[in-house]
């Protein structure tokens, strides 16, 4: 086992695999940018070394200076988290040069499902379904209309490179598409700096289900079920849950096969999730495979009993999985929710700020991985999703139960989360009986969006109280010169000193 | 001394007294409650038993609540001011011009139009990039381009003037 390992990402997911590292006894080195300092990561890892900078690009996403404190201070290996350094062929390659071990797949299997356009020939090649649509990057405007007419409206434009919902648009006719392209491959450039852009079939009332799978250096393969993530705003998972309710036993065993030969046919070691879409006759498409720990692994880790990120260090060990049984026995249900920095009402636009009160929600069946304190400043140079909420239940109603409650008991003030938001899609009938599509949002709008405010006169009183309070205080603070008053107990310590 | 609590667009009378700290509400009644402070902004109110806890914080010269899950707005005024307030509103025109500014800052990716366009509502402004995301700032009524005051490639605080329009009509 590794004695000590660097952890390469920030936020709520660094402090996690940190915790997974110290209940197995393993050392762990944090890493920070400038206005990192504060964070929670920071304080709770055994060494923590500042990287210098603050945008992404001169800290998280700057490999080499991390690979070199990893070098100095004795890391034997280096875990990558989600988002930044996760998918890098070349940090993963840079990393095994240096001496360290990449907790994840080998650089050569990032590269080639890092290409989605590669990774769609691959699948085909190895009977795995997967969608209508030209395999490769489109060189023109041209080209995209004549692709489009031939697969047929709607069509999405997808990112090369691309995951996070970035560089992607739907185009639900020929007048569209010119702008949506320039625009996209604009967002794919910025994001991934590469701007290919391709095109595939828009399903209409999809389903987003996702099988986690584990494979070992000794050539075992498991998958460990499913997750189905279908609420998702501006194509980001927001809601998360596993199992999912569409599957019986015997489409999870064809998708769960389809997901183990996807990994098989990529050479896949470690931690990895096969993303599918399910459309409204239960036929499913591959999507893409992402090549590292999930946002939303947690899920699966409560309806399994698996430390995921425990499993990824003893496979980046070389010890053998020894799973084989688990991917049709579940433990009850769990759901996720992922609470952003958000303004809900105004197009979903991040809401950067400083967090001035938070006390998180607790209690039966609730898990909380958060990334934040009270005090810290939401920025907008990294993502806006500061905590995940996570609710386990026997079954689903008590799991959705119970996360309505940890939500309502949730107090975050300063900024302006999507917790009300959540709240609404829960409660919502399609949602309670379990009617989900990626389109869930966009389809129910109407009701989501309404605020309803279920005692006024209470919160009428509220501000009123704290508005007369305010008036109050400012009277006394004039009646006394904005002197403050002097401790008693202050008084007599001087008095004690001067004696 | 009567104040008028506005929550989205419902208002709600309160009567306060100075002397002896009760409530009645608009229908004259007395309200039982109990408000206590728990520390950095979060409160506790028992109304006519039931219990509460809620955050409340200053916003925009209003107050933003947090109870159970649910964020409101609410905006106080008392007799006078309001009394004020349907003055100085009867004497004001309602202004052509409006500046548009950054809801959030970012960088300015893209400018589609240009001073004495003629723009229609929810015609694209500009794009602007933040948290890796491309956000479309549009028109929000018929009007015309006056002035832009950003370029291309710049980066903008939140609330910086980014254009402005002259309302059509």
């Amino acid at each position: 086992m590794f004695k000590k390992i660097l952890i390469a990402n920030r936020g709520e997911i660094a402090l996690r695999i940190i915790r997974s590292c110290k209940d197995l006894g393993i050392k762990t080195i944090a890493v920070y940018s400038d206005i990192d300092r504060s964070s929670p990561h920071v304080q709770f890892a055994d060494e923590a070394y500042p990287l210098g900078g603050t945008t992404s690009a001169e800290t998280y996403l700057d490999g080499n200076k991390i690979i070199r404190i990893a070098k100095d201070h004795g890391a034997e290996a280096v875990h990558p988290g989600y988002g930044f350094l996760a998918e890098n062929a070349a940090f993963a390659r840079d990393a095994q040069n240096a001496g360290l071990v990449f907790i994840g797949p080998s650089p050569e299997s990032i590269e080639l499902m890092g290409s989605k356009t590669a990774a769609r020939s691959l699948m085909e090649k190895h009977g795995v379904p997967t969608i209508p649509g030209s395999k490769k990057a489109l060189q023109s405007e041209e080209e995209a209309l004549a692709e489009a007419q031939r697969i047929g409206y709607p069509v999405l434009l997808k990112a090369s490179a691309g995951g996070g919902g970035k560089g992607m648009r739907l185009v639900e006719n020929p007048g569209e598409l010119p702008s949506a392209l320039q625009s996209a491959s604009r967002e794919a450039q910025s994001a991934f700096g590469d701007s290919s852009i391709y095109i595939e079939k828009y399903l209409e009332q999809p389903r987003h289900i996702e099988f986690q799978i584990l494979a070992d250096s000794h050539g075992n393969v498991v998958y460990l079920g499913e997750r189905e993530c279908s609420i998702q705003r501006r194509h980001q998972k927001i809601i998360e849950e596993a199992p999912s309710v569409v599957l019986d036993s015997e489409l999870r065993k064809k998708m769960g096969r389809a997901a183990i030969q996807a990994a098989k046919a990529c050479n896949y070691l470690n931690a990895g999730t096969i993303e599918f879409m399910l459309d409204k006759h239960r036929n499913f498409y591959f999507l893409e495979m992402n090549t590292r720990l999930q946002v939303e692994h947690p899920v699966t880790e409560l309806v399994t009993g698996l430390d995921l990120v425990q499993e990824q260090i003893r496979i980046a060990c070389g010890e053998a999985i020894s799973l084989s049984s688990v991917g049709e026995r579940f433990w009850g249900h769990a759901v996720e929710c992922r609470i952003y920095a958000e303004d809900v009402e105004n197009n979903f636009t991040p809401s950067p700020g400083k967090i001035t009160y938070l006390k998180p929600a607790d209690g039966p069946g609730i898990r909380e991985d958060s990334g934040v304190m009270q005090g810290n400043e939401i920025s907008l140079y990294y993502d806006p999703m500061i905590s995940k909420l996570i609710a386990w239940g026997k079954d689903r109603e008590q799991a959705v139960r119970r996360m309505i409650r940890a939500l309502k008991e949730y107090q975050l003030s300063g900024i302006k989360t999507n917790i009300p938001f959540l709240i609404r899609i829960l409660q919502h009938p399609a949602f309670i009986s379990g009617e989900l599509s990626t389109t869930f949002i966009d389809e129910h709008r109407s009701e989501l969006f309404k605020q309803p405010v279920t005692s006024p006169e209470a919160i009428g009183l509220m501000a009123l109280l704290k508005h007369i309070n305010r008036q109050r205080r400012i009277s006394y603070r004039s009646d006394k010169n904005h002197k403050t008053p002097t401790s008693q107990w202050k008084m007599l310590g001087r008095m004690k000193h001067s004696r | 001394m009567k104040y008028i609590v506005k929550i989205q667009d419902r208002k709600y009378t309160f009567d306060y007294s100075e002397n002896d700290k009760k409530i009645s509400n608009q229908n004259n009644e007395p309200l039982d409650y109990d408000w206590v402070e728990l520390g950095n902004g979060c409160f506790s109110l028992i109304l006519n038993g039931n219990s509460y806890i809620c955050h409340v914080s200053e916003q925009n010269g209003g107050y933003q609540i947090m109870v159970d899950g649910e964020v409101v707005s609410a905006t106080i005024e008392d007799e006078q001011s309001l009394t004020l307030n349907k003055f100085v509103k009867a004497h004001a025109k309602e202004p052509s011009e409006q500046v548009i500014k950054a809801p959030i800052p970012g960088l300015v990716t893209r400018i589609f139009v240009q001073a004495g366009d003629k723009l229609k509502k929810d015609a694209s402004l500009l794009a602007l990039e933040a948290m890796k995301m491309e956000n479309l700032i549009k028109a929000p009524c018929e009007c015309t381009v006056e002035k832009i005051f950003v370029k291309s490639g710049q980066t903008v605080q939140q609330n910086q003037p980014l254009i402005q329009l002259k309302k059509s009509g």
